[in-house]
């Protein structure tokens, strides 16, 4: 049986080679954005609490992306895509194409705070820190982002 | 003593003595003007059409105890039949009085009763034959006595008119919004969802409705939230009622007989029937119909229980809906009046509810608020008391939300105009205002009430009583205002149950600004002309900007109590601000004010927006910033977060005051984040 196992390990791990070989020959793979990788809450802003509004970000080590906004309306907006990160520059693009802004970033206390500097502008900082996305947050997708009874008005 | 009596003429306005009370359906409608009355400054309104032998006086604060003193004291009948003021009990004596009582019993909330005043009102009674009117002048003369108010009956036009519904199969669907319970005949509610189907009428417009499916994906209701039904009776025992009853349990665990709960009522299992002094609810004696029933179901019909229709916030079938208490005020043939509504509006505060639901209104033109308050002291110190309660807690206070009337007339009808009460217009299955509903000054809000023209499916579905419907039906149409209010009522239960899943408490005046601005346009659809029964109204000249601020929206009032939205801009550029979020569908149509002033007279002018010095200076705004054309301008040289305040007029171009009748002033404070881009997304 623990032949069994192993032998499943190897071949498990030569797979996952070979997955990983693939992803980094296409560019998935960011070792750079390891650190980087998990759920985060935008804290600070411009050297401000965030009250008013809630931003989650969720980097997957695949190099996805998963951002929740709730800013513009009472429900969290959901935007995907795919970023990296590489010589202390975090960049990313949607699933639309559009481009984010350029951080740079650096890891704080132990890697549970996360400090993106916008460049350009007023360089203004955005202090992330690590957490879970709350399972209950009412989410509506991009496809959807004008609210349900405008969708309705159309037809 | 009779040399006591002196008239002093005050009113020079035309005030109708006979106001009458309706259950805001449309069928007949008495909307007789009176000759204005000569009133006495204590005497608040007039004997005509008041019940004979009833009145109602309202004692100045030293009085009371001396009065509370004696009836400790004295005897018996003594007294209940005497106030223990000579000068008083004088006047009492050549009345002829044979019953002298609080109009509110002692009750558990006798403290907060205290406070708002309302143990000062007593009720006389006396012979029937004994002159009103000389009655209450004798009594104006007395110094003890600050106001006297005659019960002036309350009538219903409704003539109980439920349509049947028609034998016919479930046609297909268009099916572009999905029906998220099994209530069979959800399909033709179509003011909860409606899908533009031609099944139920030719002139369906989809998304003519309250957008019920998307918050009913979030909430449909929660037992905690208690909606009172002040109406006719409800009926509790309907098999799409009796799970969402409001239960008195320590009566109904108690003994027949016995106000086991102390709260001056007796056996008030359901509610209490106001008009005969019984927890006895009816609703099928001889007089009675549907309307209370009709409208209960709009609000908390059981959902998804597989039987009949559904409701606002009826729940998703797990014993989860809202909950309604019967808070009777039409009974059968009998009177009723001023005193029996305050008893039922109180009793609601008292026992629990969130949210009166008032399809009810008078067919009296008043022309302003203080002139309400002169004339209805009694019913005008019950409302107060009633927003001034806290039953849950998602909400500081509770909310009062009446039928605007059914007169096609230019102004909502009272107590729905009285401000900070919300008043409630109809729209039919097309979209465009009922041939039949008030709009302009003081109507505040638009729902779904129905027209029942050519089909009945274009009228409201709801429960009916079995008894008095001519077809023996638990479920029937109705159309009017009075269709229109519960679904505002429901609504705003939607809300305060959502509020509550979520953890959160707002004050009422939050609530009730949440609660205006979460509607869609109902304005742009207004051109030309729509001729009902014959009757053409001009929708472009008197209708539109007229309904008040939209089209009630469940899922956009559940989305402002999930989170107050910001503006999101960048800098350096002029900004021109649509502001849908937070005004809702309408906004461009609304009128904006700037503080401290009463009116904007037209959404097209210019109005400041209120921002402190410190915040323009933090996001470097030169010029204040200002709502034009219904958007907010403003440029910002510097990133940050800072706020604005921003004021528009729900219902009308002019804040109601005690002068005129005018909107609901709602307030919105709005986080403004400015950035170095001009993207909608964050990163």
């Amino acid at each position: 049986m623990k032949a069994y196992k192993s032998l499943f390990m190897a071949a498990a791990c030569c797979l996952a080679a070979m997955f990983f070989g693939c992803s980094k020959s296409s560019g998935d793979e960011n070792p750079a954005a390891a650190p980087l990788v998990g759920e985060w809450r935008l804290d600070a802003w411009n050297d401000e609490l965030v009250t008013d509004f809630s931003i989650y970000l969720k980097l997957e080590a695949s190099g996805r992306f998963e951002l929740y906004q709730q800013l513009e309306h009472g429900y969290y907006e959901r935007f995907d895509g795919r970023y990296s990160a590489d010589g202390g520059v975090l960049t990313g693009v949607y699933s639309d194409g559009e481009p984010w802004q350029r951080y740079d970033y650096a890891l704080e206390s132990n890697g549970a705070r996360l400090v993106l500097t916008a460049q350009g502008g007023d360089r203004i900082r955005s202090v992330y820190v690590k957490t879970s996305i709350p399972s209950d947050i009412v989410v509506v997708e991009p496809s959807a982002a004008l609210t349900a009874s405008s969708r309705r008005r159309i037809f | 003593m009779f040399l006591n009596r002196k008239i002093a003429i005050l009113a020079t306005v035309s005030l109708t003595a006979g106001w009458i009370f309706s259950a805001c359906s449309t069928d007949t409608v008495d909307d007789t003007q009176l000759p204005a009355p000569e009133l006495s400054g204590k005497i608040a309104n007039t004997a005509q059409d008041a019940q004979q032998g009833v009145l109602l006086v309202k004692f100045d604060q030293q009085a009371i105890p001396l009065i509370e003193e004696h009836a400790a004291h004295a005897t018996r009948s003594d007294a209940a039949t005497r106030s223990g003021i000579h000068s008083v009990d004088c006047i009492l004596d050549q009345i002829g009085v044979t019953s002298f009582s609080r109009v509110f019993p002692v009750g558990k909330e006798e403290e907060r009763t205290r406070a708002a005043g309302l143990h000062r009102w007593y009720l006389l009674n006396f012979a029937p034959e004994t002159d009103l009117d000389l009655a209450a002048s004798m009594l104006a003369g007395v110094a003890d006595i600050s106001t006297i108010q005659y019960n002036t009956r309350v009538y219903k036009t409704y003539d109980g008119t439920v349509y049947p519904l028609p034998d016919e199969p479930l046609p297909a669907s268009r099916a572009m919004t999905p029906y998220p319970f099994n209530d069979p005949q959800l399909f033709w509610q179509w003011h909860y969802i409606n899908n533009g189907d031609l099944a139920i009428s030719e002139n369906a417009y989809a998304g003519a409705d309250i957008n019920a499916a998307e918050a009913w994906k979030l909430t449909a209701g929660d037992p905690r939230v208690i909606v009172a039904i002040v109406d006719g009776g409800v009926k509790h025992s309907h098999p799409d009622l009796a799970a969402n009853m409001w239960v008195n349990l320590a009566e109904l665990n108690g003994q027949p007989g016995v106000d086991d709960d102390n709260n001056g009522y007796v056996d008030d299992i359901y509610g209490y029937n106001f008009v005969t002094d019984s927890g006895q609810i009816t609703w099928n004696a001889k007089g009675d119909d549907s309307h209370g029933t009709h409208v209960a179901g709009t609000v908390a019909a059981v959902n998804n229980n597989g039987v009949g229709v559904a409701g606002v916030a009826g729940g998703t079938g797990h014993g989860d809906g809202v909950r309604i208490m019967s808070c009777q005020i039409f009974a059968g043939q009998q009177d009723s009046g001023d005193y029996q509504t305050a008893l039922a509006i109180k009793y609601a505060a008292d026992m629990g509810a969130s949210i009166l639901q008032c399809s009810y209104g008078m067919t009296v033109s008043y022309y302003s608020d203080s002139q309400f308050e002169q004339v209805e002291p009694l019913v005008v110190d019950a409302l107060k008391y009633f927003q001034s309660k806290s039953n849950c807690d998602a909400i500081d206070g509770g909310l009062v939300i009446y039928a605007s009337g059914n007169y096609s007339q230019p102004q909502s009808s009272y107590p729905g105009a009285y401000r900070n009460v919300i008043s409630v217009t109809a729209f039919g299955v097309d979209y465009l205002p009922a041939y039949y509903t008030n709009y302009h000054l003081g109507c505040n809000i638009a729902a779904p009430g129905g027209e029942i023209v050519g089909s009945v499916r274009g009228g409201v579905l709801s429960t009916v009583c079995s008894e008095v419907d001519a077809a023996g039906e638990d479920y029937g149409y109705i159309q009017g205002t009075s269709m229109a209010c519960p679904h505002v009522s429901g609504v705003a239960a939607l809300g305060l149950s959502y509020a509550l899943k979520r953890g959160k408490r707002f004050t009422r005046e939050e609530f009730t600004n949440m609660l205006l601005t979460s509607v869609n346009d109902i304005d742009s659809r207004m051109e030309g002309v729509k001729t009902t029964y014959g009757t053409t109204m001009d929708l472009e000249n008197d209708y539109r900007g007229e309904m008040g601020t939209g089209a009630i929206d469940a899922f956009r009032l559940l989305m402002q109590v999930e989170g107050t939205p910001c503006i999101t801009l960048a800098r350096g550029a002029e900004q021109r601000i649509a502001l849908q979020e937070h005004f809702g569908g309408g906004s461009d149509n609304l009128t904006y004010i700037e503080e401290g002033t009463g009116s904007g007279a037209s959404p097209l002018e210019t109005f400041g927006a209120e921002m402190s010095a410190e915040d323009m200076q933090k996001l470097g705004v030169a010029e204040n910033p200002r709502i034009s054309n219904g958007r907010l301008v403003i440029r910002c040289a510097n990133a940050g977060c800072a706020k604005i305040k921003i004021r528009a007029i729900a219902g009308g171009k002019r804040v109601g005051t005690g002068e005129w009748i005018g909107g609901i002033p709602v307030v919105k404070e709005i986080a403004l984040v400015v950035r170095d881009t001009d993207s909608k997304r964050w990163m």
